[in-house]
């Protein structure tokens, strides 16, 4: 394990390291033109963040940022900083990625767990596919595994059920995070991706009410849409195991509206808000009324 | 502003959303998963005819082959 990797997990030697898409530094800030964040960023930390315009070598950003007088716990927090918004991109190559895969699954068979790495991506057709897609990277690893031990258990059905389910899964989640993106850019904002291990969310600028409501609504309910239409057709064509998963299917997008998650979390905060809103206005018209009612005749 | 010479805007949140549909979905498969393994355990590598669970009373039955 060298130095970097035993210390963060995100970034390993050989890797080519820049600024994330829709991140500037200018002056005394980092700005985050996604979701329209500032964060205030010290002299020190601007010039290391300056050198990763077009992509550095992460040994050569290690030795400039030392240089320029930050110690290794501070650069290895400015990291920390920058995954926890999505600001890193990494460039590495494939033989790379496989040997760190393959590491990172003996260390967390030892009991060793270490950051994974978030990505951010455009708010394109294209990104929308290969975010969703690398989120569900492990999980399809997973459905293969198990469709592979479902079938040596004599359990074929299963084996079918679970590929279903994970292709119907994967289109519809696509559908799911577009329509978010498409509310998002029609109050003339440009979202980015985020995706942390299974996690995936859109960064984008706080919407009106209306907007997020509309968004935290009809993101899951075009997932489950498209999903009840694939059952449909699996059902009218006889192909029972189709209508079973989307079935499955449907069922994962409702979850999202659970009040411990990211889009019943946004109902539920808005609901809360509006009460207080209606509640404080309610208050104030009552008080309003009783000083029309009690002022002098 | 901490050790990383960086003061973040707290006014803007970043946690990534959509966790239930994927962590939903690996739980479930998960699920399969441990069932299979139950059956290759129980009826041993013949593996089971048909498996009925009844999610109600905590009950599963397999028919091995």
């Amino acid at each position: 394990m060298d130095f970097f990797t035993e210390s963060l997990g995100i970034i390993h030697a050989g890797d080519v390291v820049s600024l994330a898409p829709r991140l500037q530094v200018r002056q005394r800030m980092l700005f985050d033109h996604a979701n329209g964040a500032r964060h205030i960023i010290s002299g020190k930390a601007r010039d290391v963040l300056n050198v990763l315009g077009k992509g550095i070598e992460v040994s050569q950003w290690y030795a400039y940022s030392i240089a320029s007088g930050l110690t290794d716990s501070e650069w290895m927090e400015l990291i920390d900083f920058l995954n926890s918004i999505g600001g890193i991109a990494i460039r590495r190559t494939r033989k790379a990625q496989v040997q760190i895969i393959v590491q990172r699954t003996r260390w967390r068979l030892q009991g060793v767990t270490l950051q994974s790495h978030a990505s951010r991506f455009p708010a394109t057709h294209r990104a929308i596919a290969i975010a969703v897609s690398q989120a569900m990277s492990q999980l399809a690893v997973l459905t293969i595994f198990v469709s592979m031990l479902s079938i040596i258990a004599g359990m074929p059905s299963y084996a079918l059920l679970s590929l279903f389910c994970i292709s119907i899964l994967w289109f519809t989640t696509i559908v799911h995070e577009y329509m978010h993106v498409v509310i998002s850019k029609s109050s003339n904002h440009t979202p980015v991706i985020i995706v942390r291990g299974l996690r995936l969310g859109i960064v984008h600028h706080q919407l009106s009410r209306k907007r997020n409501i509309l968004s935290a609504l009809m993101g899951p309910l075009m997932g489950i849409v498209s999903a009840a239409i694939l059952g449909l057709i699996g059902w009218a064509i006889d192909a029972h195991v189709v209508a079973e998963a989307s079935r499955v299917v449907c069922i994962f997008h409702a979850a999202s509206w659970l009040p411990s998650y990211g889009d019943g979390q946004a109902l539920s905060k808005e609901i809360t808000s509006f009460r207080k809103g209606y509640s404080y206005e309610k208050t104030t018209t009552t008080s309003t009324q009783r000083r029309r009612t009690t002022g002098p005749a | 502003m901490g050790n990383s010479g960086v003061l973040a805007d707290s006014s803007v949140d970043y946690d990534a959303k959509e966790a239930a549909i994927i962590v939903a979905a690996t739980a479930w498969v998960i699920a399969i998963g441990s069932v299979a393994i139950a059956a290759l355990m129980i009826c041993g590598w013949k593996g089971a005819k048909s498996v009925v669970i009844d999610w109600l009373h905590g009950k599963a039955t397999f028919m091995c082959r």
